[in-house]
């Protein structure tokens, strides 16, 4: 009985995936490779997209030069996109805890409501992406998908500039303005979270290890619940300097454009900064840079405040990173090496005060280091090591083990795209990845086994659990390895 | 069911986008019929027909008036600056336009278009830039570029400046190397249709004397003879010399 259940599973998925593979349906959560920007610029995806959304040298720049750079159609036209992910997600083992647990079942979706979903409309979005007018462009994303947050259109990543070059003196500027609404969209580096590794993650069961920096988004602002503007010059093609501000906003308009408001909320403006240099010589391409930001967070301020309370005290979370990205890309090879370090302090004045931590000041250091190799801007093969380390805190990380925020793996991904170098010729800027990706965890939470200390038998408690994963109610990190199946399509 | 609505309503919205481009350039049924227009085929039975000569229109008017935006003057630089460099000095593989000779520019911009020139490079990146680039933008955006003051790559091998320069100017008759000077010019500035080449990157210059011999662009005469004699050292020697040629006055 068991087996021909196994069996069916297997069959829906098998069949469920292969009609994403098909090409029937099918994307990307924070896609850029847009055919809008295929029909302005003439150029196929490959020329700005390693495999995307990874940017070569020519993306960045026709990114900073305000996405308005042509020689394409005039379409006199609105430069309107559409996409659509389909996704598969399989987790080692199943979330079925006992009550009390880390791992209760998860609610909803797929076949299995324990260690398999499905969802092949996982997530639709529409893009305007392309000059508006003059030196003024824009990339806006509209998303509806149904699994990872609310249910309903929400306005996703945007990002709107004006770009213009002078001269002055021996250096060439280009300068540029910027407005977007998600920390980090604006940057052209993929190693800055915002558009950074993994790429897609799943949106069934558990996200993922419970510490991240606030660049990686662990305050839970999506796109629109914080706004930002900034300036920006990139001299002589070669150094990058960017000073931006972000801010949040109001209740009333997440609740009507985000779908609602995250938890945490930003206190004042959040001054971000960037600096890079990037030199290419020949095939070769080098960038060093650091990046960060300082925010006064309410934490919980959501709940426990009003909108526009002034006086409580804040949290002041101060992240600072480092970067690396080497590319070597021919007319056949691409290579794309990215290291990321960042170092956030965690001044908890706010938290302590509210009993959500137990230290004052925590610190969270969070490495990433991978490698890419596309074949002929089709065939794409990325490792990437991660490690999030950093202060244990009894409160904050009570559900870890020894209370610690530690997380360490590998992340593994394979991708087919088809149309990089051009698609169907009736519709030559459509675009489509399908890929798997999988996440092994050496450590999660804080250990490589037991990461479940809430875990109890029936009969006894955790104490079965020292030594191993010896009870069926025993977590190890490795039974949150993840297998997620995506494919995607834009048009 | 909603998602399958929206995706169909946003297809919808996408065709109905690049509606106006279908009927402009690209008809979808002649696109599954075309004979690529590089070969010249001259007993084609459906042939590509010519790309269009359009005026090119100023910037349709500001749709929103919310901002007081400049007009766009100026032929449009930024379609080849996000590739050659903001003031065109070159970048990675793609080569310096500035200071290059607007001649040649344009030249080399036709050989483009009827795919003559057929460099890797060029294939993947210049053969989708000049399909929609009517020849009076052309020839603004030659004229444009050749007026931007060149700075000099000067990344090559300084050791074999030497043996660079001595093979530019005086070639070697025993094997069969014409000597550079006679067209490309003392100081390799060019003239009319024949290049700038003071100053271009060593490794774009390198590539290209390589790729005469392996075939590409047989339509560049002479150049495709005079480097068949050129060992690997020599090509490595001339490509060293001329990226080092200070070279900032503009040419036309
Ligand atoms: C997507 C990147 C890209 C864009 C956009 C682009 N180019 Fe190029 N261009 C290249 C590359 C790469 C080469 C070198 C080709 C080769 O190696 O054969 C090149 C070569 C050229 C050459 C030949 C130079 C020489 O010394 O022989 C000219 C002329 C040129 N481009 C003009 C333009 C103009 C004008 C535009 C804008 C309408 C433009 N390019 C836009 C990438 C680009
Ligand atoms: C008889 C005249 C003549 C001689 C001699 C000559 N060239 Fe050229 N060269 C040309 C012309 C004409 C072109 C442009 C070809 C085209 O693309 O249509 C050219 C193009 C080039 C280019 C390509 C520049 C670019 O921007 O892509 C290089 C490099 C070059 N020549 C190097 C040399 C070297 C080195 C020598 C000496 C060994 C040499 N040439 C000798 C006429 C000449």
């Amino acid at each position: 009985m068991a087996g021909i259940n196994e069996f069916n599973k297997a069959l829906r998925a098998g069949a469920a995936f292969g009609l994403g593979l098909a090409g029937f349906v099918g994307v990307s959560e924070d896609a850029s490779a847009l055919p809008s920007f295929a029909r302005q610029t003439g150029q196929n995806c490959s020329t700005c997209h390693t495999a995307f959304p990874q940017l070569t040298p020519f993306g960045r720049r026709f990114k900073l030069g305000g996405y308005t750079a042509g020689g394409g159609i005039d379409t006199q036209f609105p430069p309107i996109s559409a996409m659509f992910m389909s996704e598969f997600t399989h987790i080692n083992r199943g979330l079925n805890g006992p009550p009390g647990s880390n791992y209760a079942p998860a609610p909803g979706g797929g076949y299995n409501s324990n260690n398999n979903w499905l969802d092949l409309s996982n997530q639709v979005s529409i893009f305007y992406g392309g000059k508006i007018w003059g030196n003024l462009g824009a990339f806006v994303q509209a998303t509806y998908a149904q699994d990872a947050g609310g249910n309903g259109f929400a306005w996703d990543n945007t990002d709107v500039r004006y770009a213009d070059t002078r001269q002055i003196g021996p250096f060439d500027v280009l300068w540029g303005l910027d407005a977007n609404n998600n920390i980090g969209v604006q940057d052209v580096w993929n190693n800055m979270p915002a558009w950074g590794f993994p790429f897609f993650t799943t949106t069934f069961g558990f996200q993922g290890p419970s510490a991240g920096t606030l660049l990686e988004g662990s305050q839970g602002w999506g796109p629109g619940q914080v706004v930002g503007a900034g300036g920006y010059v990139f001299i002589n093609d070669m150094v990058y300097l960017e000073l931006s501000g972000y801010g949040g906003t109001s209740h009333d308009f997440q609740w009507a454009i985000t779908g609602g408001p995250a938890s945490n909320l930003l206190s004042g403006v959040a001054p971000y900064y960037r600096v890079a240099v990037e030199k290419n010589w020949g095939e070769h391409s080098l960038e060093i840079g650091a990046y960060g930001i300082n925010a006064n967070v309410i934490t919980g301020g959501n709940a426990a405040l009003p909108a526009g309370t002034f006086g409580w005290p804040t949290d002041i979370i101060t992240d600072n990173a480092f970067d690396l990205q080497y590319q070597w890309i021919t007319d056949v090879h691409e290579v794309t090496l990215r290291a990321n370090y960042i170092l956030e302090r965690q001044q908890l004045t706010s938290s302590l005060l509210q009993g959500i931590s137990t230290n004052n000041v925590d610190y969270l250091r969070s490495l990433k280091i991978g490698a890419e190799y596309v074949y002929k801007n089709t065939y794409a093969f990325t490792a990437t090591y991660f490690n999030v380390n950093g202060t244990a805190d009894m409160t904050l990380y009570s559900a870890n083990s020894n209370f610690s925020p530690n997380s360490e793996g590998w992340i593994f991904d394979i991708a087919y795209l088809p149309f990089s170098r051009g698609g169907p010729s009736i519709w030559p800027w459509a675009n489509a990845k399908f890929g798997l990706t999988y996440t092994l965890y050496t450590r999660f939470n804080g250990a490589s086994s037991n990461v479940d200390p809430y875990a109890t038998s029936a009969i006894d408690n955790n104490v079965l659990c020292n030594g191993g994963s010896v009870t069926p109610y025993c977590r190890s990190a490795s039974d949150n390895n993840t297998l997620l199946a995506y494919a995607w399509f834009m048009f | 069911m909603k998602q399958i609505g929206l995706t169909v309503a946003s297809l919808a919205i996408s065709f109905l986008a690049a509606g106006p481009l279908h009927a402009q350039q690209l008809d979808p049924l002649a696109l599954l019929k075309v004979t690529p227009a590089s070969v010249p085929d001259h007993n084609c039975v459906i042939c590509r027909p010519a790309p269009p000569l359009y005026n090119p229109r100023p910037d349709s008017p500001y749709p929103l008036a919310l901002l007081p935006l400049p007009p766009a003057n100026g032929p449009p630089v930024k379609n080849c600056t996000f590739c050659h460099g903001v003031s065109a000095q070159g970048l990675g593989v793609v080569p310096r336009l500035a200071g290059q000779r607007a001649a040649y520019i344009e030249k080399e911009l036709g050989a483009f278009r009827n795919h003559s020139r057929d460099n890797p490079y060029s294939a993947l990146y210049m053969w989708n830039a000049v399909p929609n680039l009517p020849p009076e933008t052309a020839r603004a955006l030659a004229d444009y570029f050749s007026r931007e003051a060149p700075q000099a790559a000067a990344d090559g091998n300084r050791a074999l400046v030497d043996q660079g320069r001595a093979l530019y100017q005086a070639g070697e008759p025993q094997a069969n190397i014409v000597t550079c000077v006679v067209c490309h010019g003392p100081d390799a500035q060019g003239v009319g249709a024949i290049p700038r080449l003071a100053g271009l990157s060593y490794s774009y210059l390198k590539r290209r004397l390589e790729q005469w011999n392996q075939g590409y662009h047989q339509t560049a005469k002479p150049m495709p003879q005079v480097t068949r004699s050129l060992s690997a050292s020599e090509i490595d020697a001339l490509a060293s010399y001329l990226s080092f040629l200070d070279d900032r006055a503009a040419s036309r």
